[in-house]
């Protein structure tokens, strides 16, 4: 999953917290901030729940652009 | 100017009119700020008891409440109204004051970290660097709390930057909101849905009273002429007395609107999120049922069932695209005729006070526009089970958190916002002690609070699971030594009335509304009254218990209450 964000302080803290309070385990984390102060990060996770509920909950955060399962990403990881 | 004249001036420039807080040292130039203020401030005697208070305002306006609180203790005392306000979706800016921005993640003296903590309870959170942020942080604080599906923001706002110089200005408030309209595609199915439908059943919940969309869903009910059940949130949507309204649903609803639910062909949720309480056993809820479902919130879509229709958007636009004729009169007349079998009786023979007919007689006396802000247990059941509301605003219950001491705080922001208004909060022996302290903010501002005291010596609705469930095994549920509460209530300068027996209520009652400052009814009830009927947790909607013969009689096993 590819998630898109204005960087703050707490933008990785709000993303991580909703993928773990709604049941999702992170396998991988890779972020980095580019040169327009937009934070993307990468996610491998796993679950039983559905990844479109998650998606929804993740943009509902304050900041967050885009989120995207990315299929190569999703087939490994992602149920 | 400094920061934290700036602030003000922003709340003002909100149009900010009450505050409820309690000062500290992390928080004192705000304090200083607001002598010079337009804006009343409302001192509670716990910085929980002025976030529910910033609820009351909220829940009855639709307006961000605002609250206040020192660091450290403070904001952890704010923490549980936070989490309570994003569980029912309540729109609320909390403010703290914040360690100097040096001795941050020092362990200072009052130091907490606020944000760390209320991540998982707010829509947003801000902690402020400089005292120029200030003007858009309010801003956006306003806008985030009060749009889209409502919730509580935090601005946590560190001592220096509230005593920095700036030349900031308040900005122009952004009264933006999510009004779209839903997907044409989604409309032409659920249409389909509901014009093929035998049985569908309106499954309204807060949603409704969060858009101000009753007139909307009175509307729609009317035109299909399906019958309406309501969430605990959702009371009032119709009223109460309305004929298609079937009752709530859920753990204590009746077996009517559960019933109706079960045997249903279409559900259609209106601003309901499937929550636990209402749907029992999730995969035999409405087993047979097709869903439409409206919410401002995608998220909601698709969370707990897959809707077969989903209407993202404003409520009042989903229900009025969907506001046609369908074919459900004999279903219809089914289930009135459940509605009639099982209406609630409230002949009970007994001597002792009968609790749901005690809130049957009095929301019979009271104003048909009175508030009524219930504590949590089985009283907060009963209510919800016999009092009838004309709108969703009259009602205001801690329903997603379920927090005990919400009740009383709560009453003091509604009657403070609604001065003319009838303000009733009815509360247990347990949930009143939660908040007592603010019986002395009730006597200072003179709020002509109504508030009821339904003392069955005991955590009630815990004790009833235990007999139901823990074979009657009772664990530190026993509130028999509590003080006599028209005692405390008198030690604190207000009126009170208290009361055990059936024919002390009709006097009790009329002297209890006829008060004008504020007013303790204590009414002592049978410790062993239980909330019927009941499905038990982890059950299907359709396993409803009845009482036993002896359950809403006096048990005899147990000793004579001592009054
Ligand atoms: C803050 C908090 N603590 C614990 C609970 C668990 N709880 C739910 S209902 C209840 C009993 C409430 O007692 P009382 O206010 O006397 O109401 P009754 O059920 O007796 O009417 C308890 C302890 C809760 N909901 N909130
Ligand atoms: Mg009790």
């Amino acid at each position: 999953m590819r998630v898109i964000a204005c960087f703050n302080d707490t933008a990785l803290l709000r993303l991580l917290g909703v993928v773990r309070r709604r049941g999702f385990c992170v396998r991988s984390v890779e972020a980095n901030v580019d040169g327009t102060g937009r934070m993307n990060v990468s996610l491998a996770l796993e679950s039983d729940r559905p990844v479109d509920v998650l998606i929804r909950q993740i943009g509902r955060l304050i900041g967050v652009e885009d989120v995207r399962v990315e299929p190569a990403v999703a087939s490994v990881a992602v149920a | 100017m400094n920061g934290a004249e700036l602030l003000i001036r922003c709340l003002e420039n909100e149009g900010v009119r009450h505050i409820w807080g309690y000062p500290g040292g992390a928080i004192m130039p705000v304090y200083d700020a607001l002598l010079g203020s337009s804006i009343r401030h409302y001192l509670t005697r716990h910085e929980q008891g002025a976030a529910f208070a910033a609820q009351g305002l909220a829940r009855t306006t639709g307006k961000p409440g605002v609250c206040m609180a020192t660091s450290g203790p403070g904001a952890t005392n704010l923490v549980t109204g936070i989490a309570d306000a994003m569980m029912d979706s309540v729109p609320m800016v909390a403010i703290t004051g914040q360690v100097p921005s040096a001795m941050l993640g020092t362990d200072a003296f009052q130091e907490a970290d606020v944000i760390g903590m209320t991540l998982p309870f707010v829509k947003h959170s801000w902690q402020l660097e400089s005292a120029d942020e200030i003007p858009e942080v309010v801003r956006d604080a306003f806008q985030i709390a009060g749009s889209g599906r409502p919730g509580p923001v935090l601005i946590d706002v560190p001592k220096d930057v509230q005593l920095a110089l700036t030349t900031g200005e308040p900005l122009a408030c952004d009264s933006r909101n999510d009004e779209s309209a839903p997907d044409a595609v989604e409309v032409a199915r659920a249409r389909d849905l509901l014009w093929h439908s035998e049985r569908p059943v309106i499954y309204a919940g807060g949603g409704v009273r969060i858009a101000g969309a009753w007139n909307e869903l009175r509307a729609f009910a009317e035109a299909t002429g399906a019958p309406v059940v309501h969430t605990l949130q959702g009371l009032g949507g119709v009223p109460g007395d309305h004929p298609q309204f079937v009752g709530m649903l859920g753990m204590h609803g009746s077996r009517a609107a559960n019933m109706a639910v079960q045997e249903s062909d279409l559900l259609i949720a209106v601003g309901a999120r499937f929550d636990d309480r209402v749907t029992g056993k999730l995969d035999t809820f409405a087993p047979g049922a097709s869903v439409i479902h409206m919410d401002v919130d995608a998220a909601e879509l698709g969370k707990l069932r897959r809707p077969h229709a989903s209407l993202k958007g404003c409520l009042r636009r989903s229900l009025a695209a969907l506001a046609e004729p369908t074919q459900c009169a004999p279903w219809r007349a089914r289930v009135d005729a459940w509605k009639t079998e099982h209406a609630s009786r409230y002949d009970a023979p007994f001597d002792s006070i009968y609790a749901p007919r005690l809130l049957r007689d009095l929301c019979e006396a009271a104003p048909r526009d009175a508030y009524v802000c219930c504590d949590v247990g089985q009283h907060q059941m009963w209510v919800a089970q016999h009092w009838k509301f004309a709108d969703p605003r009259r009602h205001l219950t801690s329903g997603g958190l379920g927090t005990m001491g919400f009740g009383l705080p709560a009453a003091i922001g509604v009657k403070t916002t609604h001065s003319d208004a009838t303000v009733i909060c009815v509360s247990g022996d347990g949930s009143i002690m939660m908040n007592i302290q603010e019986l002395a903010t009730l006597r200072r501002y003179g709020l002509g609070v109504k508030l009821l005291v339904i003392d069955n010596s005991a955590l009630g609705m815990v004790r009833q699971w235990q007999e139901l469930f823990f074979n009657g095994r009772e664990s530190e549920v026993d509130l028999s030594d509590n003080p006599d509460f028209a005692e405390v209530a008198r030690a604190f300068g207000i009126e009170a009335i208290g009361i055990d027996r059936a024919d002390q209520v009709p006097d009790a009652i009329e002297a209890f509304l006829a008060a004008e400052g504020p007013v303790m009814l204590h009414a002592r009830i049978d410790r062993a009254a239980n909330v019927w009927p009941l499905v038990p947790p982890g059950a299907s909607n359709s396993d409803m218990l009845e009482p036993t013969a002896t359950a809403t009689e006096p048990d005899e096993r147990l000793e004579p209450q001592s009054v």
